[in-house]
């Protein structure tokens, strides 16, 4: 047997930032390999999503470290076409300090024009600093190009090496941070023009024999952290990018609140100006699923896992397999419980339909007493279905017992659209938790977002860990352990929501409402699952109150709420009015809904309004008005199962 | 070498100094008992002045400064924080001695406030904090607290703003506190790498089985990222013990710069501002929570401390 001598978990990790100087080793090129061109580029998805991992690993720095491993010369890739890419993470402890006090907005777009100088030219000076060594003596003269460049700083006392360039750089922003830290006590320093330093670098740089068609990429991440002026000097730079230079930004959704630059008269717009890539929208099932494969696969030869029978131990479905709805309803019927109350409500419906006791009887038998739970189940939610769209009893047991014999299509139907959606009726009268387990479910709860799955992937193997997995010998986890780690991340991604500034009480609020609605449209006592598995909402875009919008598009930003164009719409020219609201899977296990993309429900704007109403008590009325339209009443306690505190509360 | 004193004691055993010595009282702006203890205490036999300041956080940190004449309050002056302070309150107190209740003062206040007093040059400087009873419990659930109406989002303290160290040989140094979510915040947006947290909890705590609510609060974070192993536990009601332990962790992590993030009770929060004052390769990390007006219930200890060397160094 392979044994392999690792302890600690391959998901440890699970930030860009965090996997240390040899990012690249986990980087997955696939999907984004050609996103990189001469028209800048605007990614644009939630936190998680892979933005920073993908500025990051075009970075000169990893770059280089990967060029260096493979034992090739970066200088060489680069004068072959290989870009150079400065990456920039907005610094907003420093960037978020630049507003207010009395001072003008344009004083502060100058100290911020001046700040973006530094920064990004010191990065790329640091470029040069430790390329110093390869670049051939004849082809550049460092002294006269850093002395040239340094007279934008008023810079005379300058001895022209790269190294002492990036020390003037920071020597410069330590007098930023000084002057900003004590307004009105400082003399001010030196201000620049927005992307005139940087452009000059450029020019200097692609002046060099050889390197006259390098392209610098400036790499802007988390660009929402930006003020909105700030917005508007970072587009002005993209929408001026030009052929040796090329600003790209990542960016959550909703994130781009600015599109104008620093000219009132001019916007920024896909396609014109920028691509915009959304990996969301962009990534098929299949290569989002290849994607977090391939990121495991990296993970588990990271930390050691041998890869076993045709690298069965580093594919992440041998662990987690795929979700099983027969294995579940086996779970769900270990518990025995001396009466199912909705067997005793089909057995009333029966009785009141037929009204003769001994037909009554063998009908029962034949309705309520199959092998298979899901039948039973469902043959109750069909009964309780409106006249028009309701079988009689007898109708009923006909197609089931010709369902039986294969053939009835018309039971067939009903199953397969039901049938997850009794899976939570089952777990309820069997007072069971919903159980959340397989690659496809995760994938499914990470609502696109590879953290989120990297997560659900670290406490799957925390809690295995720790009931004795080992990778010394590797084994798929059970179903119980997925489970627990998934309403673990739930539960905490919800307690999560109230930092989301800047409304986060109240974002968290609404999304524990919305929450209560789907998930008592799961599990109420009338539910006839013709409308199975709601999870999701659309309204009137264009009436909502302002107020409403921008706590919508914040619920978007954070990503609690993922705004969607349904599948069937996406070929056709749609308004806005036709985007959906997807509360975002992840905490689907918290409330024990589905995580499919299945039924919508219409809030109209009135009725949202007042869910996002600040008074509590008309949020709740609100919700409660929600469900009395769909002949559903507020689950009582009895039907949740300890999903927590704060959830109880909401409706009483 | 200077040597640093670090006095504290009960605010009984030293009414007399504090009536007899102390010129300037500064308060915070909040309503519930705790904060109005101290001067509550004193005011029958202290003859000195009582300033008032305040910073409204959701307003461009826009400052007030107000006077308690003949019990009533006098708006003295309004500017920002970061531009205006140091005027505000310069000609008021060179020379004095003050003593600051940080019991109701905003955070954001204090770290500032320490700094300006130091460039000003007072004469001596004291500070005291009220310990609450209780703070407000969430709903139904015993452990869970609702200290914070919103939180504003991270940015810095001002007066503090600086950059993050770009080569990321940082430190974040938490003092943690009951909101879990607060500590969460702090680390996805900073995102330290997991061997660089050092994280600091007030214990003794102000009541039995608080250190446990403060861990179970931030257990997420603290599993994440196995840093629990690092933790220093620090007498919650004591400037001093942090900032010795601050001491300690930058002598660990001597060029390293440290990212400190105060949410854990004021008395730590207070060490933090001290250690500050003497470290120049530390960033301050703060997610501006906007406090709720009556978030602790009765009055337990008040301590009084002696600050007038840390603000000499």
């Amino acid at each position: 047997m392979e044994t392999c001598q690792i302890h600690s978990n391959p998901f440890l990790s699970n930030r860009a930032e965090q996997m240390g100087g040899d990012l690249w080793k986990y980087y997955v090129d696939a999907p984004f390999s050609n996103l990189l061109g001469s028209k800048p580029l605007v990614f644009e998805g939630g936190r998680g999503c892979g933005k920073s991992m993908f500025f990051l690993c075009n970075s000169w720095f990893q770059q280089l470290k990967m060029e260096r491993r493979k034992g090739e010369s970066f200088l060489q890739k680069i004068k072959a076409g290989l870009p150079v890419g400065i990456y920039y993470k907005v610094d907003s402890l420093f960037t978020t300090a630049m507003e207010g006090e009395g001072i003008k907005e344009s004083e502060w777009q100058r100290i911020f024009a001046t700040y973006f100088n530094l920064a990004i030219t010191r990065e790329a000076a640091s470029f040069v600093k430790e390329m110093r060594k390869e670049f051939d003596e004849n082809e550049i003269e460092f002294s006269n190009f850093f002395f040239e460049l340094a007279k934008h700083l008023c810079e005379d006392r300058w001895q022209g090496e790269p190294s002492h360039f990036v020390s003037l750089c920071e020597e410069k922003l330590n007098n930023l941070e000084i002057y900003i830290n004590n307004l009105g006590y400082v003399e001010k320093p030196l201000m620049l023009i927005p992307g005139r330093l940087i452009e000059d670098f450029v020019s200097r740089f692609t002046s060099i024999p050889g390197y006259e068609n390098t392209i610098f990429h400036i790499f802007i991440d988390e660009y929402e952290n930006l003020f909105d002026y700030q917005q508007r000097i970072i587009n002005t730079l993209l929408k001026h990018s030009r052929i040796n230079l090329v600003y790209d930004i990542s960016v959550r959704r909703k994130g781009l609140r600015e599109n104008r630059t620093l000219n009132p008269q001019e916007v920024i717009q896909p396609p014109h100006d920028y691509r915009l890539y959304r990996p969301e929208d962009e990534l098929t099932e299949t290569e989002y699923h290849n994607l977090l494969k391939d990121i495991c696969s990296k993970r588990f030869d990271h930390a050691g896992v041998k890869p076993g029978e045709n690298g069965k131990w580093h594919d992440i479905e041998f662990y987690l397999g795929q979700y099983d709805i027969t294995a579940e309803i086996e779970a769900i019927r270990t518990v025995t419980r001396r009466e199912l109350p909705f067997k005793k409500r089909l057995k009333e419906i029966i009785d009141i339909e037929i009204g003769d006791k001994e037909q009554s009887k063998e009908l029962v038998t034949l309705l309520a007493e199959n092998e298979d739970p899901l039948i039973n189940r469902l043959n109750l939610c069909l009964l309780l279905r409106q006249r028009s769209y309701r079988p009689t009893v007898h109708d009923l047991v006909k197609e089931l017992e010709k369902w039986k014999e294969g053939k009835s299509p018309k039971y067939k139907d009903w199953l397969h659209n039901a049938q997850l959606g009794l899976v939570f009726l089952l777990a309820r009268d069997y007072r069971q938790h919903k159980m959340y387990f397989g690659f496809d479910v995760f994938s499914m709860l990470s609502s696109g977002i590879v953290r989120y799955f990297l997560e659900l992937c670290l406490h799957t193997f925390n809690f295995a860990i720790a009931e004795g997995f080992s990778f010394d010998d590797p084994k798929p986890i059970s179903m119980d352990v997925q489970t627990r780690a998934a309403r673990y991340v739930s539960r905490y991604k919800i307690d999560d929501i109230e930092t989301y500034s800047p409304h986060g009480k109240w974002l968290k609020r609404f999304i524990l409402i919305l929450g209560n609605v789907f998930e008592t449209l799961h599990k109420h006592r009338n539910i006839t699952l013709g409308e199975p598995e709601q999870n999701h909402f659309h309204t009137k875009t264009l009436e909502l109150e302002e107020e409403d919008k921008e706590l919508l598009n914040s619920a978007v930003m954070w990503t609690t709420l993922q705004e969607r164009i349904p599948t069937k719409e996406k070929t056709t020219d749609l308004s806005l009015e036709t985007e959906e609201y997807h509360l975002n899977h992840i905490y689907c296990p918290y409330f024990e809904i589905s995580y499919r993309r299945k039924r919508r429900l219409y809030i109209e704007p009135g009725l949202l309004h007042r869910m996002l109403s600040p008074s509590l008590n008309d949020a709740k009325a609100a919700a409660k008005q929600l469900l009395r339209k769909h002949n559903a009443k507020p689950l009582s306690e009895e039907d949740i199962i300890s999903t927590g505190s704060i959830q109880l509360s909401l409706f009483k | 070498m200077t040597v640093i004193f670090k006095e504290r004691y009960s605010i009984e055993d030293v009414k007399s100094f504090v009536c007899s010595e102390v010129t300037h009282v500064i308060l915070g702006k909040r309503e519930e008992a705790r904060s109005k203890y101290f001067y509550e205490y004193i005011k029958t036999d202290y003859e000195g002045k009582v300033l008032q300041l305040d910073v409204d956080v959701r307003r461009e940190n826009t400052l007030t400064l107000e006077e308690i004449i003949e019990g009533n309050f006098c708006r003295i002056k309004t500017g920002y924080l970061v531009s205006h302070l140091e005027s505000f309150i310069k000609q008021l107190l060179a020379g004095a001695t003050v003593c600051i209740d940080i019991s109701g003062i905003k955070y954001q206040l204090l770290f500032i406030l320490l700094k300006v007093l130091r460039r000003i040059g007072i004469s001596r400087l004291f500070a005291v904090y009220t310990e609450p009873e209780d703070y407000e419990k969430a709903g139904l659930d015993e452990d869970h607290y609702s200290l914070t109406e919103d939180f504003l989002g991270i940015r810095p303290v001002p007066g503090y703003a600086g950059t993050l160290d770009k080569k990321r040989d940082f430190l974040l140094v938490p003092i943690l506190g009951f909101e879990g979510n607060r500590f969460q915040a702090i680390y996805d947006h900073i995102q330290p790498p997991r061997d660089r947290i050092v994280p600091i909890i007030g214990f003794p705590a102000f009541q039995p089985g608080w250190k446990a609510v403060t861990l179970a609060a931030n257990r997420a974070v603290l599993e994440t990222t196995d840093c629990s192993y690092e933790t220093h536990f620090s007498y919650a009601a004591c400037p001093f013990e942090v900032y010795d332990h601050l001491i300690a962790i930058r002598s660990h992590f001597k060029s390293s710069q440290l990212v400190i993030a105060p949410l854990g009770p004021r008395p730590l929060a207070l060490g933090c501002a001290l250690y500050l004052l003497r470290d120049d390769n530390c960033l301050l990390i703060h997610d501006n929570p906007v406090e709720r007006e009556y978030r602790t219930q009765g009055t337990g200890k008040c301590h009084f401390y002696h600050l007038t060397s840390f603000i000499q160094v």
